[in-house]
């Protein structure tokens, strides 16, 4: 008998444990609503592997953010990897790398329209990078090496052109797309990095040019017509500011400049962030594309809300609302932040957002 | 090509002893296992005086596993970090200190890895193995390595020693189990007594699997998000261990073991489970080997000296058919050698205390064509002085550990010296056999691995050695109850408290693929293990065994007070798990059940709801009876694995197989 109780016992004390520590599922119950309101729309790249890359939704009378709006409306995560998203007519493109799709949602209330895969003739995923367009079709380039034509009414894909290895970044000028290819996936063999934009012929969709501009070349935008800029990363040691006339297809400038992003403030102006490794701070500075000057002012004038910027990993500027977005993605692992000032850097905000925002796209 | 040979190979092994069990039945004495395995059970009737926890063949025996990572998850803070599958990585990490901080040891030295200082325990397979044992801190024994010294735990995995009646020269156990998804071993473990002095062990064991196992991909993080029912691809493993071992027992005096050791495996690498696209054109290759000595003898009553030795070949081909990289595909190889030798005295300076004096010597080498650095190279001198007083009340137990490292590489010119003594010490008492309490106190390091120093070029060779400091406080109560001849109880406590300082932790440079490697931080850890034993020969024949065990770690990030992790419990260490194992034992039939029970963890260091990865329970049940044909002993079993067909997963987007099952044949020659 004392026998028998005993292992009653014991089973009883073992099993116990099994119920301390069961979770809460309170099911978080937020409204949904039809229409969004005023706001901007946040990338999060999220963590390789992980499926937590995320939209979210700063909602600018509130100034309350809707976290994962994607999966909010949609009962499925975005995916793994979000690398770029741009807004044409209605919608919003969404390339989300890892999981071999392009994410096409209605602007007005985040639901998705299509969901668009981006792989080759073999069903292997084609790794899509970044988006541009031209306002009639939308054109994204791949990490296999090609730029693929979206049909936005259609939602399908039309043509394609190769470019050069592990495209990384896209942007239209003249009529003509600018391709940086980095090559990344070859660092560390003998063949190493890419060193080129391909310039592809919009009308005949083929690439016409090569222009060497240097070691894994990264982010390229558009300055103004016929100029665009891109940053030329090398090993990270060396990162130069380069730039391409578009009507001659020649480099036309190279800038010592260190910098992680950039973003185009007016004709004459670009703003770029940067992260020193050494002295741990980031820089957010105007480089001048007249004078080739960096203006030595730090481009946030409020005090105190530099150094609370970890690592400035995007940046854009809305026409729109007149206002300047810096993506902070913090140490990777913890949540990211959107600060946001006015054209003039006077700080406006500072949200709290999902892993490794990258992009933001305003909503008026 | 490897492949067929090695299959091949077995299978002619196999029919061998078969053939002659068909027609020399008569010419084999049966053994009486019975008795055997009583006197197996004596044996284990002693207080451990130790911070250990230990899973005994008897129990390894009737539990359905595959390999040692799936066995590690019934010792209480042991964490296994389980990728899934048969061919899913499975790494252990000890009370919330990381899996480089445990020492492995297979039949009295250390494996080692290190490129990435982690010792894959899916690699050994479960069906040679007599018992595992992980001791918090260090082992007492004095005639040991100063490597098994020189981690913050050790895991012991022994291997079966054979043992024969005074008539039998030869002993074979052929072993094959099929179960779900394709899954298949074969086994053969045969002994041969070659002279009164000389007996030898030959063990060759075959693991084949499909892998593809059903599973359950959520879309979304909410509870009506959507969901589909996936199939696990590309997740494929074939293995083959084969292993010899020789003992001389020259006289009372002098002892040597002997073993040659070769393992290859193949396998599909799944990758997580990405959402909307999985094609996953990775694959492993695995090859192992290694030679082993370990001679002892004993110059006066006073004096006894050991000797260690080993030479280790690994090799690891990784292959993506589906890279965009200029050739198309990426592939990399790594070779790995090892040198070690080890020399041990232990001198006896009065009754109750003994002292030792241990040195290990050892050199390690990487080369790989695609890495960064294309050699690196490791020596290290390790030397221990311990010493053991005993009273069979009293026991202390210390020792001093100097580590002379010195690294070379290619990647930089100047070489790496670091030189460090680090303490143990222990203190125990011991109530009439009963109970024990003891404590110690280890401040032990890690050194930065290959993969660390020079994975990538950003990474520098700045980095210190990882820290951690243990108390820990261990009671143990041991009783034999009366009523029948084997009952009794063992119950034991540990309190603990670690610390890890300057963790080694890779952090993301630039984007999200320069990462580089630096020490950050502080982890405080305090934690409780329990663990509690019941044995009991019941009425009608039935012999019941309970084993639970429960930990409760408390690992806290304690870096930084500004940042949004602080006191966030580490990624991957549950507050709660546990485990069960129940056995009843009747001559006609035998029962087993396994429960392993883990609870909340979270997948990334913020400890919000986002990462949460929810808990789970593995239970698994085993039926299985002997029968007789030919006067030879036939064990079948049948087994049921995650019978609640509980859809979870222990890393997060690496889903583990629901339900299945598995039947099990031994014949023993």
């Amino acid at each position: 008998m004392k026998k028998a109780k005993l292992f009653i016992g014991l089973i009883a004390l073992i099993l116990s444990f099994g119920f301390v520590s069961c979770t809460d599922d309170t099911i978080d119950n937020k409204p949904r609503q039809e229409v969004l309101p005023k706001g901007f729309f946040v990338l999060c790249e999220g963590l390789f592997g992980m499926n937590n890359s995320s939209l979210d939704f700063y909602n600018s009378e509130t100034n309350k953010v809707i976290l994962d709006l994607f999966n909010e409306v949609n009962n499925q995560g975005l995916g793994d990897t979000g690398n770029d998203m741009i807004e044409l007519n209605d919608y919003i493109f969404i390339a989300v790398k890892e999981s071999a799709c392009v994410q096409v949602i209605n602007k007005d209330n985040g639901k998705l329209v299509k969901r668009i895969p981006i792989v080759d003739n073999n069903g292997t995923n084609r790794k899509p990078s970044r988006l541009t367009t031209n306002g009639s079709m939308v054109y994204l380039c791949t990490v296999d090496g090609n730029v693929l034509e979206i049909n936005p009414f259609s939602l399908s894909i039309g043509r394609i052109a190769k470019v050069g290895r592990n495209p990384e970044a896209i942007c239209i000028s003249n009529n003509k797309l600018y391709v940086t290819n980095s090559g990344g996936l070859d660092f560390g063999t003998p063949i190493g990095y890419d060193k080129t934009v391909s310039v592809v012929n919009i009308a005949t969709m083929t690439e016409t040019k090569k222009i060497e501009v240097g070691e894994n070349p990264g982010i390229i935008k558009e300055l103004r017509p016929g100029l665009v800029g891109l940053i030329v990363k090398g090993d990270y040691s060396n990162i130069q500011f380069k730039t391409i006339n578009t009507s001659s297809d020649e480099l036309a400038g190279s800038f010592d400049i260190p910098m992680l992003n950039f973003d185009v403030m007016d004709n004459d102006n670009i703003i770029y962030t940067n992260y020193d490794y050494n002295s741990l701070s980031a820089t957010i500075k105007l480089f001048n594309l007249t004078t080739n000057v960096v203006n030595p002012v730090d481009f946030i004038k409020t005090p105190g809300i530099t150094n609370q910027i970890a690592l400035p990993y995007g940046i854009d500027i809305s026409k729109a609302t007149n206002e300047v977005y810096i993506c902070d993605a913090a140490d990777f692992v913890t949540s990211g932040r959107v600060f946001v000032f006015d054209l003039q850097g006077n700080y406006k905000d500072a949200v709290s957002v999902s892993y490794v925002p990258s992009k933001v796209i305003v909503r008026n | 090509m490897k492949r067929i040979v090695l299959i091949s190979l077995l299978s002619v092994l196999i029919i061998l002893p078969l053939l002659g069990f068909a027609q020399t039945k008569d010419s084999i004495k049966s053994t009486t296992l019975k008795e055997v395995m009583i006197s197996d059970t004596i044996r284990r009737e002693r207080i451990k005086k130790e911070s250990s926890s230990r899973i005994d063949n008897a129990m390894i025996e009737k539990m359905e596993t595959v390999s040692v990572g799936d066995l590690a998850k019934y010792i209480a803070g042991v964490n296994v970090k389980d990728y899934g599958g048969i061919g899913g990585l499975k790494t252990i990490s000890v009370r919330g200190l990381g899996s480089n901080h445990s020492a492995v040891i297979y039949d009295g030295i250390s494996i080692t890895d290190f490129q990435t200082g982690q010792v894959d325990l899916s690699k050994f397979s479960s069906s040679n193995i007599k018992e595992i044992s992980l001791f918090n801190g260090q082992s007492y024994s004095l005639l040991q390595p100063a490597r098994a010294l020189a981690s913050s735990n050790a895991f012991f995995i022994e291997t079966i020693k054979p043992s024969f009646d005074s008539s039998q020269r030869f002993k074979t156990i052929l072993k094959t189990t099929y179960g779900s998804f394709n899954y298949a071993n074969l086994g053969i473990n045969s002994a041969y007594k070659i002279s009164s002095i000389w007996t030898s062990v030959l063990d060759l064991d075959l693991n084949n699997t499909s892998g593809n196992y059903p599973y359950t991909l959520s879309y979304g993080r909410n509870e009506n998000d959507s969901t589909s029912k996936e199939i696990r691809k590309n997740s494929d493993y074939f293995g083959f261990r084969g292993e010899f071992n020789m003992f001389g027992s020259f006289n009372a005096k002098t002892d040597i073991k002997l073993k040659a050791y070769y393992f290859y495996s193949e396998r599909g690498l799944p990758t997580s489970t990405t959402l909307y696209y999985i094609n996953s054109g990775q694959r492993l290759w695995d090859e192992n080997f290694f030679l082993q000595s370990i001679f002892t003898h004993k110059l006066s009553s006073k004096l006894e000296y050991r000797n260690h030795l080993k030479a280790l070949y690994s090799y690891t081909h990784y292959y993506d058919s589906k890279a965009s990289t200029f050739l198309g595909y990426q592939s990399d190889e790594y070779i790995q050698r090892e040198y070690y030798m080890n020399n041990v005295v232990s001198y006896k300076i009065f009754k109750n205390l003994s002292s030792s004096l241990s040195n290990d010597v050892f050199l390690n080498n990487l080369n790989s064509p695609n890495l960064f650095i294309s050699s690196a190279q490791r020596v290290s001198s390790l030397s221990a002085f311990s010493f053991l007083f005993d009273n069979s009340k009293l026991l202390i137990n210390g020792n001093i550990l100097h580590t002379l490292v010195e690294d070379r590489s290619d990647f930089s010119s100047k070489s790496l010296i670091k030189s460090h003594f680090s303490p143990f010490i222990s203190l125990g008492y011991t109530f009439q056999n009963a109970l024990t309490i003891s404590l110690f106190y280890k401040d032990i390091f890690r050194m930065p691995t290959f993969n660390d120093l020079y994975f990538n070029k950003v990474s520098e060779s700045k980095l210190r050695p990882e820290v951690t400091k243990q108390i820990n406080l261990h009671i143990e109560y041991l009783r034999s109850l009366g009523f029948y001849k084997t009952s009794s109880i063992n119950i034991s406590l540990d309190a603990y408290h670690n610390i890890v300082k300057d963790k080694i932790i890779a952090v993301p440079q630039r984007n999200l693929f320069i990462w580089s490697v630096i020490n950050y931080g502080q982890v405080d850890i305090n934690g409780i293990d329990l663990q509690a034993m019941f044995k009991a020969y019941l009425s009608h024949s039935i012999d019941l065994t309970i084993r639970g065990t429960y930990a409760y770690q408390s690992v806290r990030d304690a870096s930084n007070k500004e940042s949004t992790t602080y006191n966030n419990q580490i990624p991957y260490t549950p507050l709660h798990s546990g485990s069960l194992f129940l056995n009843l034992s009747h001559p006609f039939i035998d029962f087993s059940y396994t429960l392993s029970f883990v609870g909340a963890r979270y997948s990334l260091p913020q400890n919000i709801e986002r990462n949460l990865l929810k808990p789970y329970q593995d239970h698994s049940i085993t039926i299985s009876k002997d029968f007789t044909y030919r006067k030879q002993k036939i064990n079948i079993g049948l087994s049921c694995l995650n019978l609640l067909g509980d859809n979870y997963e222990v890393v997060i987007n690496y889903p583990m197989p629901e339900r299945q099952f598995r039947i099990n044949i031994k014949i023993y020659l």
